[in-house]
């Protein structure tokens, strides 16, 4: 049995639908392969070079061309070594070492970073900010802030106050922010890779909810943002709904612009329509990745200023 | 938790410069903050006031005992690169014994140091002249 079937075998409407975003052989036979596990560097507790040296010594590790600080990792299990116990280095895959980067905080900056658990993006926007500057680190639910608020700990961030709210109370918070992280709670079908939990679970009712969210969340967190900030929306899946739909949403009734990534990675084209609707032009600059263009997971960054 | 008064900051400062030789100006533009139980914890931005309910806040730095400051994991990095005295090397057997949660037997070690495999800071511990009492968590040791 061929991946394809394999999937639509656990779950025959997700494949049905997917078959519309990408029927390629090449995207189920990569959303059923496992994904090579990947580490950040923590450069608030050592400087990049020294901590490879470290590394290196130890294990086998190698550069992910495309992230700064990211190397893949040849061990069964990087969460479980003293340099990670350590807070040396951060498990984190490597595309969701993206939305950080195209976020490019600055020390001195205030920062909102709104579905934030379990921290892999906050700290690394901290490590940017060189631990200068302040981010609201927000999660809905305290069990998540737990793990958000230990892992805030184990990398040495001093810059950062948690807290645990539903991410659209930040738009009582207007003009604040120099920069606001939306990495949305998703679908996950980016995660498929890691736990097929994630393809049991998907329906396309349940993607139609969270659109409907991510929408609040986005405008929230627009509402948040100085003129002349940036915003970064992200997600781990790749249903149009879920992201075009969603950057569109914002597009079409604020004065909100997108800006072109500019990373050297392969990526798909964006939906410029899908199911019958059109989207506003500026969603041709978010970055679509599919999981076989770098094997990787799924993911979707969108970059937007405020006029 | 509260902020630090100027003289319990001056007090951290005083039991830093005495255990660890360090120059304090290092740490000198963190705020401290001091829970109810007597934990330190450190911030370096201001706190949002617009922001009530604030759930965690800053790095957990370290516990002021009554015979000196027992650092953090993470008060121990950030203290240690600058330490010229209370410093323990170990080697790298000691090291992976350290990270799963065992002491390390060193005679003649009194008092709270911290310890060091290479580059690498692996927290504080307490020396009684035996052994060096391991404090890592058990949620940051490494298991089997």
């Amino acid at each position: 049995m061929n991946s394809k079937e394999k999937l639509r075998s656990i779950n025959p409407e997700f494949v049905e639908y997917y078959e519309n975003i990408d029927s390629s052989d090449e995207f189920f036979t990569y959303t059923d392969r496992f994904l090579r596990k990947c580490i950040r560097i923590n450069t608030l507790k050592m400087d990049e070079s020294s901590l490879v040296a470290v590394l290196t010594e130890r294990y086998r590790i190698e550069k992910i061309p495309f992230v700064d600080f990211g190397y893949y990792i040849d061990h069964t299990s990087p969460g479980n070594t003293p340099e990670h116990q350590l807070g040396y280095y951060f498990v984190q895959e490597s595309v969701s070492m993206i939305p950080p980067m195209v976020l490019g905080p600055e020390p001195g900056e205030t920062v909102l970073d709104m579905a934030a658990a379990p921290g892999g993006k906050t700290t690394q926007i901290a490590q940017y900010m060189k631990n200068k500057g302040c981010i609201i680190a927000n999660d809905l639910k305290p069990k998540r802030g737990n793990i958000l608020s230990a892992n805030i700990q184990r990398m040495g961030v001093t810059n950062t106050v948690v807290t645990i709210k539903d991410g659209r109370y930040f738009k009582r918070m207007q003009n604040k922010f120099d920069r606001v992280l939306v990495d949305a709670p998703c679908s996950n079908t980016g995660l498929i890779r890691k736990n097929y939990r994630f393809l049991k679970e998907w329906s396309y009712s349940k993607v139609l909810k969270m659109s409907e969210l991510q929408k609040e969340l986005i405008m929230a967190g627009y509402k948040a943002l100085k003129p002349g900030g940036v915003l970064v929306y992200s997600t781990c899946t790749l249903e149009p709904e879920e992201n075009e739909e969603v950057v569109d949403h914002l597009l079409s009734r604020t004065d909100a612009e997108t800006e072109k990534i500019r990373i050297n990675i392969r990526a798909k084209k964006p939906f410029t329509e899908f199911g019958g609707k059109e989207y506003d032009s500026g969603v041709k600059n978010c970055l679509r990745i599919h999981p076989q263009d770098n094997d990787t997971e799924g993911f979707f960054v969108a970059k937007v200023r405020k006029s | 938790m509260k902020e630090a008064e100027p003289s319990e900051k001056e007090d951290i400062f005083r039991l830093l410069i005495q255990q660890f030789g360090i120059d304090t100006s290092c740490i000198e533009n963190f705020r401290f903050f001091i829970s109810p139980n007597g934990r330190i914890f450190i911030l370096s931005c201001s706190e949002y006031p617009e922001i009530k309910d604030k759930y965690f806040m800053g790095c957990y730095f370290g516990r002021k005992e009554r015979d000196g400051l027992r650092l953090s994991i993470e008060g121990s990095q950030m203290v240690g690169m600058h330490a010229k005295k209370g410093i323990v090397e170990v080697t790298r057997e000691e090291f992976e014994k350290w990270m799963s949660g065992q002491d390390i037997s060193r005679e003649n070690i009194h008092g709270y140091v911290i310890l060091k495999w290479g580059n690498l800071i692996l927290g504080c511990g307490k020396g009684n002249g035996r052994y060096i009492k391991n404090w890592i968590p058990r949620d940051r040791r490494v298991s089997e």
